[in-house]
């Protein structure tokens, strides 16, 4: 976004001169409408939606890119496939945790290598056609084979790739499949088995992502390419509550009840995503009652919210980590004393002033809402002289340069909204304990992290959101050794910061006992915390926004489903 | 006008025209140039408003170490943050409150001003050293030296000249020293051309084929004769373009790619702020209005200067 808004704010700053004057009345007032409001074309068209309990109307900044979810990356599109879409399990409503969902059992072999799955009977598609073990087993073939006749995508089905490691016939440099994932059977109508050729934990949470919803195979055939868009003669056929009724792109998508559907059936008939670019825009048009709710909120927007008795502010869980990490491939940061003064000089409370009450202070490298989450860890208090005292010893060993090249990155993060304030307070924060640090902030895709990654860097400021509700999916990507930023060979080659811990890790995530896994990764975040390759910061909310007569809502770290949600 | 080519051309070099004057004011043309000008600027209303705005913000950026309660290391590195005391409104303690990261606003304003008249200085001095030389060569030797360096400055002017900066920076890397290079070298261009045109006004005056016909040599003739006369066209352009790269400078640092943080920097404050219009007008305003009078003040001490030194513009 920062491109964009640079070349925008250009032009603010020949304002900014008359900044002096808009600050003449310091409270901006909700009443008015800007022109941009008109751009959405919705006032002349429809009525406000006050009163219509069968109609929800949800504000978001873009349109989906495509409704076909195995297809897409981003969370604008998801915000409407979870409706549409189901697959074999599901998140419990609010939790990272995985329940029964079009499958009603499964059982894995005691290798972990073969999994059977019962098939919930009495499920049909908006189509009309019947879901059953051959609709499975041909949606896994369509993600899984790159030849498949509609294996079609302009994203390439890349979340596929990136929790099952592979496509059919992708090898590594010893020939071995790159995919753990090796085929989909029917055993009979409402049996499936799932091979693997090696064991993958996260295989069930993989399984609930939105990615991974059902698409009815004579639908797809039907539409071929065009399945998924506006343009197609089915714009999408799923099992879920809602199926699409009308979509003008870059306008609004129309979900309709679908009244064949197999479970509890939603309490509203009709939701409508309306896209609105801008944020304020948006914001105004929920407090005008336009929009029964939003997501993606400007910071600013949060204030006033909150002062509107008409709007009511929803605080999803966080499902991300904001960090302070050292590459203990460069002196002194291989010296645990060094790392533990950081730690102690870091002033996380301070930090969340960045923020707008939307953040917590992280004690830990994964959120409080993910199963793992260790609840006994106590944070390092903020204490300049026990920071200086570790400092002291680190000394007497360890020589800290001059100068210590400190990566902040150039552009906004989720869990970073101001990171260049956010490397100005910890720089200022580590000058006072005498440790000098140069800001590096290069261009960002093409120099930033590739840089990171192969650890050019001293220390940083990074952070990761999660994909699929597993523990392995934030500590794992950290700490087993895939880049460098942590710590590596000096030549770009990434190595884990520590190898007990790296073999910690890779023990929990071959296991299938739920609660054996959790235990494990309790005992990882102990032992992150105590070897403290890095310094979690910050987890962040993201606030929705809902007009006061919304109910029902359920708050979740992984999605936004509206299905719950009643209007009064 | 005859008088003007037999009259010594010392006397004219500074300020052409300036013999019109005697019948005028007689003893004024008996003083130096200089100190005649120097008398019409003190009259001059604009340029004195100009130099008192400009004389203000140097004076307190010279006396910054004594001025700010809270002082940058050599690094540049603000280590007085704290973020219990951020966003305060003005008040005896702080006098323009504090920054989003609760390090005292006035502190960080009188070190920026430091920031922004070096910015200025440094860029302008850099485009009028490269340009004098350039517009004087091409000038001076005509064919096909002045064709291709003044099609090369037609083409950096074809360029808007933000955008030109901005290309610049992005391909020698953002940073303070680069901002000045950048600055410097997008305003080539104009001195190149008013040293041009005063050369080719010059060039073929009696006094210079005189003086040529005397044994001068080409480098005496450029130096003594030719050069003095663009002096006073290049001063007024010079104190107008200290204004403009001063705002050019802001808009990089605004745009993130001038100063880096933790500088001090007006352009740089703005950006990190911009967002807190409502919330913490005092931290947009201070740094903007700072540009603002900094660029006003050059502008009117250009504009009075142009009016003293313009002879077309005298007497109006």
């Amino acid at each position: 976004m920062t491109r964009i808004s640079r070349a925008a704010s250009r032009l603010a700053l020949s304002v900014a001169a008359l900044g002096l004057f808009a600050a003449c009345s310091p409270e901006p007032t909700d009443a008015p409408v800007p022109p941009a409001q008109m751009e959405t074309g919705s006032i002349e068209e429809e009525p406000e939606d006050t009163g219509d309990k069968d109609r929800l109307v949800f504000g978001h900044p873009a349109d989906a890119a495509k409704l076909d979810p195995a297809d897409v990356t981003d969370g604008e599109s998801l915000l409407v496939t979870w409706h549409i879409y189901e697959g074999l399990t599901r998140y419990v409503r609010g939790s990272t945790e995985v329940e029964e969902a079009l499958a009603t059992s499964w059982d894995a072999s005691e290798d972990g290598l073969e999994w059977t799955f019962t098939l919930r009977d009495g499920v049909t598609f908006h189509d009309g056609t019947a879901f059953d073990a051959d609709a499975v087993v041909w949606n896994f073939n369509r993600w899984f084979d790159a030849e498949h006749p509609q294996h079609f995508g302009d994203w390439d089905f890349s979340y596929w790739e990136y929790m099952f490691q592979g496509y059919a016939g992708d090898v590594d440099d010893d020939e071995n499949p790159k995919s753990f994932f090796v085929s989909a059977e029917a055993v009979d109508s409402s049996t499936v088995k799932l091979t693997l050729n090696r064991a993958s934990a996260p295989l069930l949470q993989n399984l609930a992502m939105g990615n991974f919803g059902f698409s009815s195979p004579a639908a797809v055939e039907a539409a071929g390419s065009a399945y998924g868009t506006p343009g197609g003669s089915i714009i999408a056929a799923g099992t879920g509550p809602y199926m699409v009724e009308e979509w003008r792109k870059d306008e609004q998508v129309t979900l309709l009840r679908y009244d064949d559907y197999w479970g509890d059936a939603p309490a509203t008939e009709r939701i409508e995503f309306r896209v609105i670019p801008d944020g304020t825009s948006r914001y105004l048009a929920l407090a005008n009652g336009e929009l029964d709710g939003m997501n993606q909120v400007n910071p600013e927007d949060i204030e006033q919210a909150d002062s509107n008795d008409d709007v009511q502010i929803v605080m999803e869980p966080a499902n991300n980590v904001g960090y302070f990490g050292f590459n203990q491939a460069s002196e002194p940061w291989d010296n645990i004393d060094c790392r533990l003064a950081v730690a102690h000089a870091i002033d996380k409370e301070g930090v969340l002033g960045l923020y707008a009450g939307d953040a917590e202070a992280a004690t830990q490298m994964m959120p409080p809402g993910l199963w793992g989450y260790n609840d006994s860890i106590e944070d390092y208090p903020y204490d300049l002289d026990q920071a200086q005292t570790y400092l002291d010893a680190c000394l007497e060993t360890s020589t800290m340069p001059d100068e210590v090249v400190f990566y902040v990155p150039p552009v906004q993060r989720f869990y970073f909204p101001k990171p260049k304030e956010l490397g100005e307070l910890i720089q200022a924060s580590l000058a006072g304990l005498g440790i000098n640090t140069a800001i590096r902030s290069p261009e960002w895709g093409t120099v930033w992290l590739p840089d990171v990654r192969e650890g050019k860097h001293d220390v940083f400021l990074l952070g990761w959101g999660g994909d699929n509700g597993d523990p392995d999916n934030f500590l794992c990507q950290f700490f087993c050794g895939g880049d460098a930023s942590f710590n590596g060979d000096g030549e770009g080659n990434g190595l884990s910061p520590d190898p007990d811990l790296e073999a910690l890790l890779k023990e929990a995530a071959a296991l299938s006992d739920q609660d054996e896994r959790m235990a494990k990764y309790e005992e990882a975040n102990q032992m992150i915390h105590e070897l403290v390759p890095s310094v979690p910061l910050v987890h962040r909310s993201p606030p929705l926004l809902f007009r006061s007569n919304v109910n029902g809502y359920v708050a979740s770290p992984i999605q936004t489903v509206l299905t719950s949600v009643t209007k009064e | 006008m005859s008088d003007v080519e037999t009259t010594p051309p010392e006397r004219d070099a500074l300020l052409p025209g300036i013999a019109d004057l005697d019948a005028i004011a007689p003893e004024a043309a008996r003083r130096p140039p200089w100190l005649d000008a120097l008398r019409r600027i003190r009259r001059s209303r604009l340029a004195m408003a100009g130099l008192l705005i400009i004389g203000l913000l140097g004076a307190i950026a010279l006396a910054a170490p004594a001025i700010a309660s809270q002082h940058p290391d050599d690094n540049g590195v603000w280590r007085t943050t704290d973020m219990r005391n951020r966003e305060q409104t003005p008040s005896a303690e702080h006098w323009m409150g504090t920054d989003q990261l609760g390090r005292d606003m006035l502190s960080r304003m009188v070190y920026a001003a430091r920031m922004s008249l070096l910015i200025g200085v440094v860029s302008v001095s850099l485009a009028i050293a490269i340009g004098t030389l350039l517009g004087a060569v091409a000038g001076f030797l005509g064919g096909a030296a002045d064709m291709a360096i003044m099609r090369f400055m037609d083409i950096m002017l074809a360029f808007p000249s933000i955008l030109l900066a901005l290309a610049i920076v992005v391909l020698i890397g953002e940073g303070l020293i680069n901002v000045m290079l950048a600055v410097g070298i997008i305003s080539i261009p104009t001195y190149a051309r008013i040293v041009r045109a005063s050369v080719l006004g010059e060039i073929n005056r009696e006094y210079v084929t005189a003086s040529r016909a005397l044994g001068a040599s080409g480098s005496r003739i450029l130096l003594r004769h030719v050069l003095p006369n663009a002096l006073a066209p290049l001063i007024v352009a010079g104190s107008l373009g200290i204004g403009s790269a001063i705002l050019d400078a802001a808009g990089l640092g605004f745009l993130g790619l001038g100063a880096q943080p933790p500088l001090a920097e007006w352009g740089l404050m703005l950006s990190d702020t911009r967002q807190k219009l409502f919330t913490a007008p005092w931290l947009v305003a201070f740094p903007g209005v700072a540009i603002m009078l900094t660029v006003l003040g050059f502008n009117l001490l250009g504009d009075g200067l142009r009016d003293v030194l313009d002879p077309r513009l005298r007497g109006r």
